[in-house]
């Protein structure tokens, strides 16, 4: 079973990937779109770069774009995924 | 209306058979629900649902009000790169001289292709509908097919700037056909097919002090009528345009409920909207 831990590391490097504002990504209190300026369409499309950390785990189960256009901050991507990871909805 | 269902339930069918992952993982099935000014252009940047008064440029026409939203149901089958949509849209514009009544209702399909944080992805969609004009149209379907690249080095779909300026931009291509019973009350039936362009560009001043609640949105649309039959050969330009400026100040922290001024030139043939050229103040929610 994945831990949160290990989860958030990964998380925060596929949105590190594409936001500038890289100093607040770290920051789980940031918001995707009023701090690190996600559009939704983007937002969205994390859908497959989450999914592809959630399929690595025996129980992982895919993230849905609707799931992942939902998040508001960094810490709501984190969640997802990790629960995600787990088999969990 | 038979053959249109037929139609909505094999494309139904055909893009669920494509989008299924069928490995051996727990499958997944979600739903949610959006409420947007048009569920349709999901590639666009995201509108929120409106409830305008009108203040038109010529002084001597009255005061008016005007709805414009949709809400959608959307679900997926245990995939990252599909979605589906169950969609309803009303346009109303009570302004007497160029009034809007437009109803839409149908199912949408969106595929991403490509990992974003990889560089570069396509975010496409194909919508089909039912619409309802009682002013432009009359019954018809609408095809369309949008596609829109996101590449967030270069500000397509991520804003880039500086600290005082940050800026998002997103061009869209599509291909549409629509055909009319009663174009314009005249009784006559029409067929059009369509190449659509738009380009947007999103402001965002002072973005890191106001968290991008203050926006100023640039939106220019073009259509152009390839092929037009029956009455739409008769009743409308070989050419639309459409020039939008919205400005628009989102009062919560969620940017759920904003407000705004929004001004528009031309005509939008998607919504039945005729030309014209006004501008608008409104209220402006989105979930």
């Amino acid at each position: 079973m994945p831990t949160r831990d290990e989860i958030k590391p990964k998380v925060i490097a596929k949105i590190k990937a594409i936001s500038d504002a890289e100093d607040l990504v770290e920051d789980e209190k940031s918001k995707l779109w009023n701090d690190l300026g996600m559009g939704p369409t983007v937002k969205a499309a994390m859908a497959l770069p989450y999914t592809k950390i959630t399929k690595k785990y025996p129980r992982g189960i895919v993230v849905s774009q609707a799931a992942a256009a939902k998040c508001e901050t960094v810490k709501d991507s984190i969640d997802l995924v990790f629960t995600r990871a787990k088999g969990e909805r | 209306m038979k053959s249109f269902a037929s139609f909505i339930c094999a494309f139904i069918f055909l893009f669920g058979q494509i989008g299924a992952d069928n490995g051996p993982k727990k499958k997944t099935f979600e739903l949610s629900l959006s409420l947007r000014q048009s569920v349709f252009d999901k590639n666009t940047i995201e509108k929120p649902a409106l409830i305008q008064f009108i203040l038109p440029s010529d002084p001597t026409k009255e005061n008016s009000y005007a709805i414009d939203g949709g809400l959608a149901l959307l679900f997926s089958f245990n995939s990252p790169a599909w979605q589906y949509a169950a969609t309803l849209e009303y346009h109303r514009q009570t302004e007497i001289s160029k009034p809007q009544d437009n109803f839409q209702a149908g199912f949408s399909v969106i595929n991403i292709l490509g990992d974003v944080t990889e560089g570069f992805a396509l975010y496409s969609s194909i919508a089909a509908k039912y619409k309802h004009d009682k002013i432009v149209s009359g019954e018809g379907i609408f095809i369309r097919f949008d596609s829109t690249p996101l590449l967030p080095r270069i500000g397509m779909g991520v804003t880039r700037g500086i600290k005082q300026l940050q800026v998002l931009w997103q061009p869209t291509f599509g291909i549409q056909y629509e055909t009319a019973s009663d174009v314009f009350k005249t009784g006559n039936s029409g067929k059009v097919v369509r190449v659509a362009f738009t380009i947007e560009i999103g402001f965002y001043p002072f973005s890191r002090m106001l968290k991008n609640s203050l926006e100023l949105i640039l939106r220019n649309s073009s259509w152009i009528n390839l092929n037009r039959t029956g009455e739409y050969k008769k009743q409308f330009d070989s050419n639309q345009n459409m020039f939008k400026a919205g400005f628009s100040y989102y009062i919560d922290e969620n940017h759920h409920i904003g407000i705004g001024l929004d001004y528009i030139k031309g005509e939008n043939p998607e919504q039945g909207l005729l030309n014209q050229e006004s501008t608008m103040f409104s209220l402006k929610i989105k979930y």
